[in-house]
């Protein structure tokens, strides 16, 4: 619970330090870009300190990539 | 625009070579291939120049564009965009992948009381100190480490010297070429020059000194410190503890110890590899910003740079639970999804504009007639 809430305290503290600078120097584009990232970390983040792993890249690389690198292995071996 | 010289490039690629491999790669090639692993680092070296002269002749066809632009003016808006994000994804896997390396070592190895996300956190608040600066600042401060780097590293090799035995790595060859070959050419993706590629039009070309000449010059000299080290433990170390210490380097710099007062400095290893670690995710995670930056029109990438390292500290917390899965990702799956961005997508721009270029001087040969 501690963890979740400086998770997002911390987000916070990185929107309040960035936005206004960018909002004045009519940045829209980098504002919503940010505050997309900002959001998939702070959820990511509070996903992981209550053990719910919501995306894990890994999963992905492992399944596509994992059986070309045996074949080329193989390919090697053979 | 910020601009580096050549010489500050050339420091980068070298600093950013040696990297990661420096800690993990004796380790890996003596687990395949035993005590011709110092030849293994060899064909790591011969692949790795391959996909540079690749990336050298995609600079010198698109001067002044980015790996994401030469993808997007190649393949059109659509599929270009499509590689482009692909090659952003794997900028910042990578820059998680090497703050979770580094995290895990430093826990392991030096701090095991401290809890390891503080030691991202940590780490991640100097890469993005480093990133806020710009590429101006953190090409001068690898300028400035390169001497020390380079100073350690030699005063390492010459302590070694002493405990060299060359009955180690004999006999040579006795596997038989094929897996020396496999195990070369799957090292040779924990490299990743192609990050580098994106900082390019940030070089500001002086006559001769070109990025593209302090590329392979850079990756050339980072190789053969590579080589160096390798033959270094096999000959020391022998291919047994090589292959079965996790950090087998860190294990030979620790026997230096000569005349009982010059000892305990594999603190010196230590320092070199935080040095060549921070300028590596430092320039990952820059190339991640400059593509996405391109990608999606934005006037500068500073205001992505808090956010990005807050993901990418938090998603190093998240990817691998334990070390063990690290290195099994490591020796299966990352040989195939890296070498499809450092090789085959490269090779395939490469195609794609030989066979533009062919196409468009045979219609411009048909239409003038």
């Amino acid at each position: 619970m501690l963890g979740s809430i400086s998770m997002i305290a911390v987000a916070l503290l990185i929107a309040v330090a960035t936005f206004p600078a960018l909002w004045k120097a009519k940045q829209r584009k980098e504002i919503v870009v940010a505050s997309i990232i900002l959001i998939v970390a702070v959820i990511s983040g509070v996903g992981y300190l209550n053990k719910l792993v919501i995306f894990n890249p890994i999963f992905i690389i492992r399944s596509t990539f994992e059986p070309i690198g045996r074949a080329i292995s193989d390919l090697f071996q053979a | 625009m910020r601009h580096i010289h050549p010489r500050q490039y050339m420091i980068l690629t070298v600093l950013y070579t040696i990297g990661t491999s420096l800690l993990i790669i004796p380790s890996l090639l003596a687990t395949a291939v035993e005590h011709d692993a110092w030849l293994g680092a060899v064909f790591t070296a011969v692949f790795n120049m391959l996909y540079v002269f690749v990336y050298v002749l995609l600079l010198q066809r698109f001067p002044g564009l980015s790996l994401v632009q030469i993808a997007e003016k190649l393949l059109g808006k659509w599929l270009g965009s499509v590689v482009a994000w692909l090659y952003i994804s794997f900028f910042l896997l990578l820059a998680v992948l090497l703050l979770q390396f580094l995290g895990q070592f430093i826990h392991t190895s030096i701090l095991p009381s401290t809890p390891v996300w503080f030691i991202y956190f940590t780490f991640m608040i100097v890469i993005v100190i480093g990133l806020a600066y710009g590429v101006e600042a953190y090409g001068r401060s690898a300028e400035l480490f390169f001497p020390i780097v380079l100073l350690f590293l030699g005063l390492i090799m010459i302590a070694l010297v002493f405990e060299i035995d060359v009955s180690r790595m004999r006999p040579i060859g006795e596997r038989g070429m094929s897996p020396i070959l496999l195990s070369g050419l799957k090292m040779s993706t924990f490299q990743e020059q192609i990050c580098l590629m994106m900082l390019a039009p940030l070089v500001a070309n002086k006559g001769k000194q070109t990025a593209a000449r302090a590329l392979v010059v850079g990756t050339a000299i980072g190789l053969l410190v590579l080589i160096a080290i390798t033959l270094l433990t096999i000959l020391i170390l022998g291919s047994y503890n090589t292959a079965h210490f996790v950090y087998p380097v860190y294990v030979l710099v620790k026997k230096i110890s000569i005349g009982d007062f010059f000892q305990r400095i594999e603190i010196l290893m230590i320092a070199i590899w935080f040095l060549t670690v921070f300028v590596k995710i430092v320039v990952t995670m820059h190339a991640g910003l400059i593509g996405m930056t391109q990608t999606l029109n934005l006037k500068s990438c500073k205001p992505l740079i808090l956010p990005v390292g807050l993901l990418i500290a938090i998603y190093a917390m998240i990817v691998f639970p334990n070390t063990a899965t690290f290195f099994e990702f490591g020796r299966e799956s990352w040989f195939s999804y890296a070498l499809s961005f450092i090789f085959v997508l490269p090779v395939s721009f490469l195609i794609v504009d030989i066979v533009k270029r062919f196409v468009g001087s045979l219609f411009k040969h048909e239409v003038s007639e």
